[in-house]
């Protein structure tokens, strides 16, 4: 902290002074279930009517699971759906349930066309009938002014709307109020999140966090202990002849 | 007693001219080359009743001119008595330009007498009939009343004798034109100088029969409720179709809008009346010619508003190809739904009350195609490829809530791949596991195939966290991504 001298202190004192660190968080966002990403946001989580860009070029590093208590916590203060537009592979079941998130009211849509899935992307966000829109859109086609049309729709329908986009569109010029470039770090379980641009503060640089739901939760000894007994069973296993032959153990298969 | 007549004194016009796409244009009623009525803007041109079909159109050479259609009136009589359904169970039909309703059930729901008339009144004219309405205790006087457009002073919920006063006095006056009896009987009290029915009622009954014959003491005893006069009462028809033929064809979508309109609006008060809701509806756009494109619309729930049926059928319309040029349209049911209204919040989001998480589904079913939307559930079943499903989306509360059901140990990953995906050991690094999943010899699909599979939560050597399984031929595969 720089001492000011008396003058300077008294002109920043001034109420008609603005300074844009010392804005007034709002507290009225969707928690995001992560302390120190909610003390960087203004709304002190997610936006509840806004739209979040997720950057990142690869599947399986966290993207959803930063997502996951802020669903979870809509899925059960609000009777409304949650859509996911032409995401790339199966919202699984099991798992969604697994991390709080009820599956009773995700919305798994579909499209056959880039247009089709613009389309569907916003006409649920602004028909107030979603709590969450997550769309998976083709980049090719995006223009800037289909993301304002996005974040216009997610205001009027009081959703919170998160676009998955590759790394390059960083470079690009966008309307949404939160975009944040994901990473994956040299452990698991923990996703580098890299703030691009919000309201109300400078952009963050890099800023580790561990995540929710870890999947690995085993030391070290326990992993290679086990494997070894694995790769010993495994050999056998594979040594074994083909299960219709061996039938000591397993159950008969009648009338097949 | 108290029955309600509603005539509709321009119902011939107003059947033809529905097939018209512009009520502004001047329409006439031709009948024996004769003007034999004409709409408002016909008559502001200076056309007249009663003058030759050459004239009218020298007058007024934007002319449309229809000849009497008496089936396409008695289906559209039939359809209004299905409409009028709702303020009544005894509805009957009175040829050829007339429903009677018998209301003494009816009026407390209603609001009374005027309460009533207002109502059906209303529903005629949303549905574009002009209507008089007669008050009456017995049929034929309301009918007589609402010929002659005589009203009798009625307190709001009348008891059966101040009716029955107050009818058989307003019907004094009415004049013998306006009765069912017939034209030449008319000419014979005219000659004598009888002119009102109050006239007839005075003379005595007995010459009356031997000058006039039963037929007319039997209309006298029907309509001052001496006799009983029971009617034909309209049993509601299972299933909704109308029809428009266009007088000239339409070759764009948008001008269809116009006509789509007002089936769908008769449809909404047919359906209301019969308090049904529609889950699947047909629309048929025909060309001159055999060949008729069909379209058909489906609803996750029972539908009644017309802007509803509108929004998504107009969706799914942009989707379809049409004939060049259409000139007919048909409307029709498939399938119907006991009606029953959705519950809405009393206080919040009211914002956003008018739209329901269905309707959202029924506009991606309509312009997405019916598959591109699902839900998902858990399936109990240890094969991931098999524990959970893609279902039709109906929203659930929380008490419906799907339980997580794999062991608590196991992690499963967000991310499913539809196909496995082959990967090579040295690109992993095993980071919990394994978990072994075995055999499907039980399902029928999976006899060849059986699944033996170990699995385990690995790092691909790119970041991403996957699960990964080695079958018994020792191949790698990624099943799915800790998204």
């Amino acid at each position: 902290m720089i001492h000011r001298s008396g003058p300077t202190e008294a002109l920043l004192a001034h109420p008609d002074v603005w300074r844009a660190d010392r804005i007034e968080p709002r507290a009225q966002g969707i928690g995001t279930g992560y302390p120190t990403l909610d003390a960087l946001l203004i709304d002190r989580g997610w936006p509840k009517a806004g739209l979040v860009e997720l950057l990142s070029d690869r599947v399986g590093i966290g993207e959803l699971r930063l997502l996951g208590p802020a669903l979870a916590a809509l899925n059960t203060d609000e009777q409304r759906w949650v859509a996911w537009i032409d995401p790339p592979h199966i919202p699984y079941a099991p798992a969604l349930a697994e991390i709080g998130i009820d599956v009773g009211k995700q919305l798994w849509v579909r499209p056959t066309s880039s247009d089709d899935a613009l389309w569907a992307a916003e006409y649920a966000a602004k028909s107030g009938s979603c709590s969450a829109v997550l769309a998976w859109l083709d980049e090719s086609k995006l223009t800037p002014k289909d993301i304002r049309r996005l974040k216009l729709a997610t205001r009027r329908g009081e959703t919170l709307g998160v676009l998955f986009r590759p790394d390059d569109a960083a470079r690009r010029q966008s309307m949404a109020e939160l975009r944040i470039a994901l990473a994956h770090t040299a452990t698991a379980d923990r996703l580098s999140v890299e703030i691009l641009k919000r309201r109300g503060g400078w952009p963050i640089a890099r800023l580790e966090l561990p995540l929710a739901h870890r999947t690995t939760r085993i030391s070290r000894f326990d992993l290679r202990e086990q494997l070894t007994t694995w790769r010993a069973s495994g050999w056998r296993m594979r040594q074994l002849p083909p299960i219709e032959q061996s039938g000591e153990s397993r159950p008969m298969r009648v009338g097949l | 007693m108290l029955w309600f007549c509603a005539e509709l004194p321009a119902f011939g016009l107003e059947v033809c001219a529905r097939r018209m796409l512009d009520d502004a244009r001047p329409a006439t009623l031709i009948e024996d080359n004769r003007v034999v009525a004409c709409n408002d803007t016909a008559f502001a041109d200076g056309i007249t009743i009663g003058s030759s079909l050459a004239t009218a159109h020298s007058i007024s050479p934007g002319l449309a001119h229809f000849c009497r259609d008496v089936a396409a009136e008695r289906e559209r009589l039939r359809f209004l008595a299905d409409a009028a359904y709702r303020f009544s169970a005894s509805v009957s039909i009175q040829e050829p330009s007339a429903i009677l309703l018998e209301v003494d059930g009816s009026l407390r729901l209603f609001g009374g007498l005027y309460g009533l008339k207002r109502a059906l009144i209303g529903l005629l004219g949303e549905l574009g009939h002009r209507a008089d309405i007669g008050i009456g205790h017995t049929p034929l006087a309301a009918l007589a009343l609402a010929r002659a457009r005589e009203n009798c002073e009625l307190p709001r919920s009348p008891g059966s004798d101040v009716v029955k006063s107050a009818v058989i006095e307003s019907l004094r006056r009415i004049p013998l034109q306006y009765t069912e009896l017939d034209a030449d009987a008319v000419e014979r009290f005219s000659n004598m100088g009888i002119d009102t029915l109050g006239q007839v009622l005075a003379l005595p009954t007995a010459e009356l029969g031997r000058r006039f014959g039963p037929k007319l003491l039997d209309y006298l005893e029907r309509i001052s409720g001496q006799k009983p006069d029971p009617r034909i009462l309209v049993t509601p028809v299972e299933r909704f179709t109308a029809e428009l033929n266009f007088l000239q064809t339409i070759s764009n979508k948008e001008a269809l809008s116009f006509p789509m309109h007002r089936l769908a609006r008769d449809l909404e008060h047919w359906l209301i009346g019969r308090q049904l809701g529609v889950t699947r509806l047909g629309w048929r756009f025909a060309p001159f010619g055999p060949t008729a494109t069909t379209m058909e619309v489906e609803f996750a729930r029972p539908q009644q508003s017309n802007q509803t049926l509108l929004s998504i059928s107009r969706l799914k319309l942009d989707a379809i190809d049409l004939p060049d040029e259409v000139l007919s349209l048909r409307l029709t049911t498939i399938r119907l739904a006991p009606w029953q209204d959705e519950s809405r919040p009393l206080f919040g989001r009211t914002e956003l009350a008018g739209h329901s998480p269905t309707e959202l589904i029924d506009q991606f079913k309509a312009r997405l195609g019916d598959d591109a939307c699902a839900g998902i559930r858990i399936h109990n079943d240890h094969r991931p490829e098999f524990a959970w499903t893609a279902v039709a989306p109906t929203l659930r509360n929380a008490a419906q809530r799907d339980r997580p059901t794999s062991p608590s140990t196991a992690r499963r990953p967000l991310a499913l791949l539809r196909t496995p995906k082959p990967t090579r050991r040295r690109q992993l690094t095993l980071l919990r596991g394994p978990e072994r999943i075995d055999v499907g010899w039980w399902s029928a699909t999976n006899v060849y195939d059986p699944m033996h599979r170990d699995y385990f939560v690995a790092r691909h050597v790119n970041g991403s966290q996957c699960w990964v399984f080695v079958d018994r031929n020792g191949d790698w595969f990624i099943h799915g991504y800790f998204s």
